[in-house]
């Protein structure tokens, strides 16, 4: 009996110890992935290889995107995205491969345009689109086209095109039609639901346009700041929250999946109000547990359950994988490396990734969260592009000075 | 094969130095096998995508949790395992287990 004990001892005491090193073993270097405004660091460069293989080779490709509309056909849509903001900052980082990524870029626009003009929007919407009637007759989505719009407006900023330039005022001039028509000023990305990511990607391609076409929308867009400050904050967290009704009703409340994005394009629109909301979010959703990072889909004060979004969730943690790799993203443009490294630990941990032939995957993960995590470690040359390019245009006329540029250089400008 | 391979091990013998290393030889095992046979890549089940399309589709999910298993046992228990061995010995030698009269 005693000799049991003694085993049972051993056996708590071998757990504490090991539970208390383990993350050491996958401490993530974020140097290898994150850092500098110029060049690609080595593992951004590995990951990146693979998806700029993968618009090589047809074959390839057809097979990761069947995979993922399998289980979700936004995915595709929203890998497309988030690969050409990744390319597009690639190309800022290094010159000298521009031409290659530019490349791809047109090549995932041109393909995603046509998609949508042969399939009609449904292509890249879950099935329940078809269920009802868009409330607004243009039957549009700006799930579509505020992407597509950042994706054209991505890639004006690295090169101008005239084709992209007439694209990207149609849709825009769409959206804002829409938006304006709406009681809370968003619009729908699912009939009757509108998303705070798809409206807030909205807003921040539609700035973009703003320093590319010497256009103007600050009053739109502070109308659109104050409309969904009024309307769409959740009182408990102070969080926007994530869908609703075209007449502001919460379907869903604050959401990891989605917040984190929302405040990285929110950052291009008023940089005050995102660094509120990614503070609030890493309050209320970043986690860490023996050194671990990850984030929770819902905070604390709202239950719901695992969906499409979020990915399976763990039970007690509360640990979202679609959380979690968007999280990484928010950590990365709030420039939180504390939580960062928590993040970036796990996914080695768990993200199961494989180093091959120079090229880098986490197993556990598919296309879109590749691009996300690729998105997540390259960001940062787009968006001070289009804030310098804002502040020099209006500094002086309008008054708006980005927060996150230093005054003394703002002033210079 | 022994005759008393199927038979479940004795308390003393599974929570002994011995028993500890045997279970993480076994684990260790284990998950050798899933990763040369490449389930790794099965794991996308953990974002909600099914690894393989088409009728293969549940089934590759399920290996893939398989391998996801027998890596926390490879990567947890493991360890604590070997640790815990270690631990026994050393208390084994400096406070020796009296046999009962």
């Amino acid at each position: 009996m005693r000799g049991a004990v003694r085993a049972l001892i051993a056996l708590g005491s071998a757990t504490a110890v090991w539970l208390g090193l383990l993350h050491l073993l996958f401490m993530a270097d974020l140097d290898d992935f994150f850092g500098g405004d110029s060049g690609l660091r080595p593992g951004a460069a590995s990951l990146a290889a693979r998806h700029v293989k993968m618009w090589s080779e047809p074959t390839l490709k057809e097979l990761e995107l069947k995979k993922m509309r399998q289980s979700n056909a936004e995915w595709d849509f929203m890998g497309r995205t988030f690969l050409v903001l990744a390319l597009a900052n690639m190309s800022l980082r290094d010159p000298g491969s521009a031409d290659k990524y530019v490349d791809v870029i047109d090549r995932i626009i041109d393909e995603t345009i046509k998609i949508e003009a042969e399939h009609g929007v449904y292509y890249f919407l879950m099935p329940y689109a078809r269920e009802r009637p868009f409330m607004a007759k243009s039957g549009r989505s700006i799930f579509v086209d505020g992407e597509i719009a950042l994706m054209l407006a991505a890639r004006r900023i690295v090169r101008e095109s005239d084709e992209y330039a007439t694209l990207l005022e149609q849709r825009l001039d769409s959206m804002v039609h829409q938006m304006k028509d709406s009681p809370v000023m968003c619009s729908e990305s699912y009939p009757d639901e509108c998303w705070m990511f798809c409206n807030a990607v909205g807003m921040a391609a539609l700035r973009m346009s703003d320093v590319l076409d010497g256009t103007d929308h600050s009053e739109f867009i502070s109308d659109w700041l104050a409309s969904i400050k009024r309307n769409l904050v959740d009182s408990d967290t102070g969080m926007l929250i994530s869908s609703f009704s075209v007449d502001g009703q919460a379907f869903d409340g604050p959401e990891g999946s989605s917040i984190w994005m929302v405040a990285h394009c929110l950052d291009l629109v008023d940089p005050e109000f995102a660094r509120d909301q990614y503070c609030r979010a890493r309050q209320e959703l970043g986690r860490s547990v023996l050194g671990f990072g990850y984030a929770r889909e819902w905070p604390r004060s709202w239950q719901s359950p695992a969906d499409v979004d979020s990915g399976p969730i763990i039970p007690v943690l509360e640990m979202s994988a679609g959380s979690s790799g968007m999280a990484v993203l928010g950590a990365a443009s709030f420039e939180d490396r504390e939580f960062l490294l928590g993040l970036m630990t796990s996914l080695k941990f768990a993200g199961f990734p494989v180093r091959r032939d120079g090229e880098l995957k986490f197993c556990a993960s598919n296309q879109v969260g590749d691009a996300v995590l690729l998105y997540a470690m390259v960001q940062g040359p787009v968006w001070a592009s289009v804030k310098r390019r804002w502040n020099e245009a209006h500094v002086s006329s309008v008054g708006w000075v980005d927060k996150s540029v230093p005054v003394a250089a703002a002033g210079e400008l | 094969m022994r005759s008393d391979f199927f038979k479940l091990p004795r308390i003393d013998e599974l929570l002994s130095p011995r028993g500890f290393l045997k279970r993480a030889a076994v684990l260790t095992v284990v998950f050798a096998v899933f990763h040369v046979a490449g389930l790794r890549e099965m794991t996308s089940f953990l974002c909600g995508m099914a690894p393989m399309t088409g009728g293969a589709a549940k089934l590759s999910a399920l290996m893939g949790l398989g391998y996801v298993v027998s890596y926390l046992g490879f990567i947890v228990i493991v360890p604590i395992l070997v640790i815990a061995s270690a631990l026994l010995l050393v208390s084994s030698r400096i406070w020796p287990v009296k046999p009962r009269v």
